[in-house]
């Protein structure tokens, strides 16, 4: 990123240099104090909070734990009971990729009307978070849900219990994210393909490839950032699903079967178990710390620039 | 070295700015702040829309009285209990709010309530009237730290018009079902109304959380020991309750199914009049009264009755308590008696004035009085058996109530996770026993883990 | 799945590639419909009577259409009092919060100083922060200082600067090249002039998108309204939406539920449809470059 002439001498500043210092850190400043306020400092605090059996009402000092509460943790089921379900719910990425690459691909074409239906993908995207979500959990009621009375006009059946039962809870929670986001894979990889040469094709094409081998080698390869981007962002967003399970589900589902990492650590919040709460919420930043790292570890290896 | 001081002066100097303006903003809400020369207290409550506007008429009327301002803030009931909570950590409670039974050991023994006793002694506000077995759940060692705001009980309901359809006698108040009697009576009432084939009216229904504890108290148990430390729920008693209470649903089929209240809850089953028994709280009176949510006939009854032959219900109860912190502790506290004690609180909540009804008095004389005659003379819209409600709260006539456990336990944890599982049980695919057997361990240690932390 | 290039290039399709386009367009059209229709359906159980909704049977036109439950739902004190409470949180956060980010934009693009990218990384490694994490010492800062009875926890943090918008500005400043600031400076012109005469403007458009979206950001949230805004006076709308919802579930009265939804969806969707070209093209700027 920093060009040569960006970074400021190491020793002396002439007194223009130093004006202009000033000034840079100034403008900087109000980010940087809400960085330090509203960031760094709650991290610290989050941290030392999870070293003690902190309620909120006891003084947290005096009820210093160790790493009682992690270890805790690792032999906590439900922690990873909830963990696996989080896990689960990320089915929906790959899936979401899918869909989204090969309607991309299809709207990479000169055909009236694509923009409008561009914008219909979109529109979930951009809609509020609870009012879908109290939508969806009408949409999946067992009863009067839309799905099931389709179902029902259609086959005559009842249709499945998608919120009721442990594991369709699971694929109603995955369809619903899965619409939530198909919009910016789409528009993701929508721009992501217009930014392929055209001669790569017409090259490929000479050799004699096409249809599955243009898009093996071609499309899928220099795409690729755009995958990339797609999988970071949606792991980390993936780790942190909950307001989607609160809503649908206020309980945590017939035997916390929806219940996700942050809904578990929500649930401690409210028992005013801050210590544990804060401990899980630290080990969940580590995870997400990981994964994140090794991604992009691996990125060389798939991920492929034009240029 | 200068020039490093300089730029550094300029992140101080705004992190400073930044500091102080938050700082003063949070001056207005202090606690016993005076505003135009009055004295203030603050009060957090929570409540819905109805009780919102007559807590907030009482408070008008007593900064009449006190020459005060009253400073109020109104929460709903689910985020309450992690708000107050958050005050503590902060230091930053209101004058005036709840606390339940649970509650008072832990907010005690932390020192943020304030033993109120001293004053109300003081001031000659006298508690004696007050129903005794609810006031003394806010006793602790000899002090008074809450005063009820309620004193609540589950009592059971059932749809009139339906028995009139089946050709059945209403339950007598008198002599409350027996089990099988009222699995008869839930059989009879459990048909297919529009002859498609599928059952669309059930003898009765339930929400597990909230009604399965007359059913484990009638059989002389409960979830915990009498010591409240150890969880009992493999106690043979409790496993035959519950197999007693989920055969309606599993062998006998006179409920709606798991599934069938995944769909349409049960509580909208009962307004529907698709359902014959439901429970019905005090709170509940004034919403089941009015056309516009019931429009079927319906009256009080009691629970069915297990092996110790008595009817059970269980009733409940928050109090207000006074900060410990408060700068104005006898104006706080007499706003807690206001509320708790007064007879203009007592009648508007009971609803012998405005006829509507949350709560019954708390006052004994007002309820033996007052109450009872604005039920007789029809000014105030009560189900015809509500002496089922006082049986319950006094214990007498063979009724009795208690108290759930969780109101003894640092918290509900322990609890919750009994209830995640439970339509395991209730779907068939778990059999009670294995279910109880399953759970209890871990119920056990988040007990264990509740008093530790405490 | 081959990529229609020479049509593109001639502007003359072949036979085939026109019967191509047709079913590709009729797999998209339904594709798209069946991403809107329980949105549609929103809208059409939002004017059904809770009798047809329950009945079972599935139908997409209110009969009788009922439009009363927009009334009870506009009139209803809570609902106006979440819209008010979310545009005073709106208001400042996107005035002062705009400025301070393009300011910081500003100044890590185009200014030297030191510690620029250590700060610039520090503030971009954020992004990767769960809320989780810091929502609880949040809680606690709030409420010890008080502001839990106020709007000001939602205010507070994004009167700061946002973290996504300033990396957004960067980059979009990046393509301005170094002599603009070197010419300033011949001039005479001091730094912050500089932002407001010359790179402001430059910027707009980019500012005016990241608002939009910083916009439907805040409108949007539940989370942090839930937890840190303790006094129902001061709910935001979604906060109100959900109550809505919880309170009239248990009766199930869903017309009035998706009514309060629908109503909580227009204003960004309004907004996306105007701005749609610059949402999309700043989305799309984030993946690809980012």
């Amino acid at each position: 990123m920093s060009k040569k002439g960006y970074n400021p001498p190491k020793k002396k500043m002439s007194k223009a240099a130093f004006r202009e210092h000033c000034y840079g850190l100034a403008f900087v400043a109000p980010p940087f104090i809400g960085f330090l306020v509203f960031m760094a400092f709650p991290i610290v605090f989050a941290f030392v909070a999870s070293l003690t059996t902190w309620n909120g009402m006891n003084n947290m000092m005096d009820h210093f734990c160790g790493l009682e509460n992690y270890i805790k943790l690792f032999t906590d089921e439900k922690f990873w009971k909830v963990l696996g379900h989080t896990i689960i719910y990320m089915i929906g990425i790959p899936i979401g990729m899918f869909l989204g690459i090969f309607i991309a691909m299809g709207m990479n074409r000169k055909i009236k009307g694509i923009k409008v239906l561009r914008t219909m993908y979109y529109v979930p995207v951009i809609s509020s978070l609870v009012a879908v979500a109290i939508l969806w959990a009408f949409v999946f009621n067992y009863d009067n849900g839309l799905i099931n009375v389709i179902i029902k006009a259609l086959t005559g059946k009842q249709g499945p219990n998608w919120l009721g039962n442990e594991a369709w809870v699971k694929v109603s929670m995955i369809i619903f994210m899965t619409w939530k986001g198909l919009g910016t894979s789409i528009i993701l990889y929508l721009s992501g393909l217009q930014s392929i040469p055209r001669d790569y094709y017409e090259a490929a094409r000479i050799d004699g490839a096409s249809g599955w081998k243009l898009f093996k080698n071609i499309t899928w390869p220099l795409v690729s950032p755009v995958t990339f981007y797609l999988l970071i962002t949606g792991m980390i967003g993936g780790f942190q699903v909950f307001v989607e399970v609160l809503v649908m589900l206020p309980t945590g589902g017939k035997n916390y079967s929806a219940a996700t990492v942050v809904f578990y650590l929500y649930d401690k919040f409210a028992a005013n178990k801050y210590g544990y709460a804060s401990a899980m919420a630290f080990l969940l930043a580590i995870i997400i710390f990981i994964i994140t790292a090794i991604n992009f570890k691996g990125q060389d290896k798939w991920v492929k620039t034009i240029d | 070295m200068k020039k490093r001081f300089v730029s550094a002066a300029i992140v101080a100097a705004m992190l400073a700015t930044s500091l102080t303006a938050c700082g003063g903003s949070s001056d207005g809400t202090e606690s016993g702040a005076k505003k135009d020369g009055k004295d203030t207290v603050s009060i957090y409550v929570y409540g819905n829309d109805q009780e919102q506007a007559m807590y907030q008429e009482l408070f008008d009327k007593f900064e009449e009285e006190n020459n005060c301002t009253v400073d109020a803030q109104f929460s709903i009931k689910d985020d309450y209990g992690t708000t107050i909570t958050g005050m503590m950590t902060a230091k930053n409670l209101p004058d005036v709010f709840y606390m339940g039974p649970e509650n008072v050991k832990s907010y005690v023994d932390n020192g943020y309530v304030l033993d109120m006793k001293p004053i109300l002694e003081s001031e000659g506000l006298d508690t004696s009237d007050i129903l005794s077995s609810t006031l003394s759940a806010y006793e602790y060692e000899d002090g008074q730290y809450g005063l009820p705001h309620d004193s609540s009980v589950f009592a059971y309901a059932f749809n009139k018009d339906l028995f009139d359809e089946a050709g059945l006698d209403y339950p007598d108040p008198a002599n409350p079902y027996t089990y099988d009697e009222f699995v008869e009576v839930c059989k009879a009432l459990t048909k297919d109304t529009d002859g498609d084939g599928e059952v669309d009216q059930w003898g009765c229904a339930f929400w597990p959380n909230l009604m399965i504890q007359p059913w484990l108290y009638s059989n002389g148990t409960s979830f915990l020991t009498d010591d409240y430390k150890t969880v009992n729920v493999t106690d043979p008693a409790f496993i035959e309750a519950m197999d007693k209470m989920v055969a309606l649903t599993t062998e006998l089929g006179v409920t709606p199914t798991v599934e069938q209240e995944a769909g349409t809850g049960v509580y909208q089953r009962w307004i529907d009049g698709t359902i014959g028994f439901y429970a019905c709280g005090t709170w509940d009176i004034a919403a089941f009264m009015d056309p516009e949510v019931v429009n079927f006939n319906w009256d009080l009854c009691a629970y069915p009755t297990l092996s110790t032959g008595e009817t059970y219900a269980w009733c409940g109860t928050v109090g207000y308590c006074v900060s410990a912190n408060t700068k104005n502790d006898v104006l706080a506290t007499k706003l807690a008696y206001y509320m708790s004690a007064s007879d203009e609180s007592m009648k508007l909540q009971s609803g012998i004035e405005g006829g509507n009804s949350v709560l019954i008095p708390n006052l004994v004389s007002m309820s033996d009085n007052e109450f009872a005659q604005a039920i007789a003379d029809g000014t105030l819209k009560y189900p015809d058996n509500y002496e089922v409600l006082f049986n319950y709260l006094n214990n007498a006539n063979g009724y009795n109530s208690r108290f759930n456990d969780e109101t003894f336990t640092p918290n509900a944890e322990w609890l919750n996770v009994f209830f995640e599982g439970i339509d395991t049980v209730r779907d068939g695919s778990k059999t009670t026993e294995e279910y109880c057997n399953e759970i209890q361990p871990e119920m056990q240690q988040l007990l264990d883990e509740a008093y530790e932390d405490q | 799945m081959a990529k229609n290039t020479d049509g593109m290039d001639s502007g003359v399709k072949s036979k085939k590639e026109k019967r191509m386009d047709i079913v590709i367009f009729i797999v998209l059209t339904i594709g798209a419909v069946a991403m809107v229709f329980p949105l549609v359906y929103m809208v059409c159980a939002s004017f059904m009577t809770k009798g047809q909704i329950l009945s079972g049977h599935f139908s997409l036109i209110p009969n009788p259409l009922k439009t009363g439950t927009y009334k009870e739902v506009l009139f209803d004190s809570n609902f106006l009092k979440g819209v008010r409470n979310t545009m005073l949180v709106e208001i400042p956060v996107l005035i002062v919060g705009g400025f301070t980010s393009s300011l910081a934009a500003f100044s890590f693009s185009k200014l030297k100083f030191r510690g620029k990218n250590g700060i610039f990384l520090g503030l971009l490694a954020t992004m990767m922060i769960p809320f989780a994490v810091i929502m609880i010492p949040q809680y606690v800062m709030f409420t010890r200082w008080g502001l839990t009875d106020s709007l000001l926890p939602l205010i507070l943090p994004g009167l700061f600067g946002n973290v996504g918008m300033i990396f957004f500005l960067r980059q979009n400043l990046s393509s301005i090249p170094y002599e603009f600031v070197e010419a300033a400076k011949i001039d005479g012109c001091g730094y912050f002039r500089m932002y407001y005469a010359i790179f402001f403007p430059l910027m707009k458009g980019a500012v005016m998108t990241q608002i939009i979206l910083w916009f439907m950001g805040i409108w949007n949230d539940y989370l942090a309204p839930t937890i840190f805004v303790a006094n129902d006076e001061w709910h935001t709308l979604q906060v109100v939406i959900r109550q809505f919802n919880s309170q009239y579930a248990v009766n199930s009265n869903y017309p009035l539920i998706m009514t309060a939804s629908v109503m909580a969806l227009i204003p960004t969707l309004l907004l996306f449809f105007f701005f749609q070209r610059y949402i999309i093209e700043s989305m799309a700027i984030s993946g690809v470059k980012g």
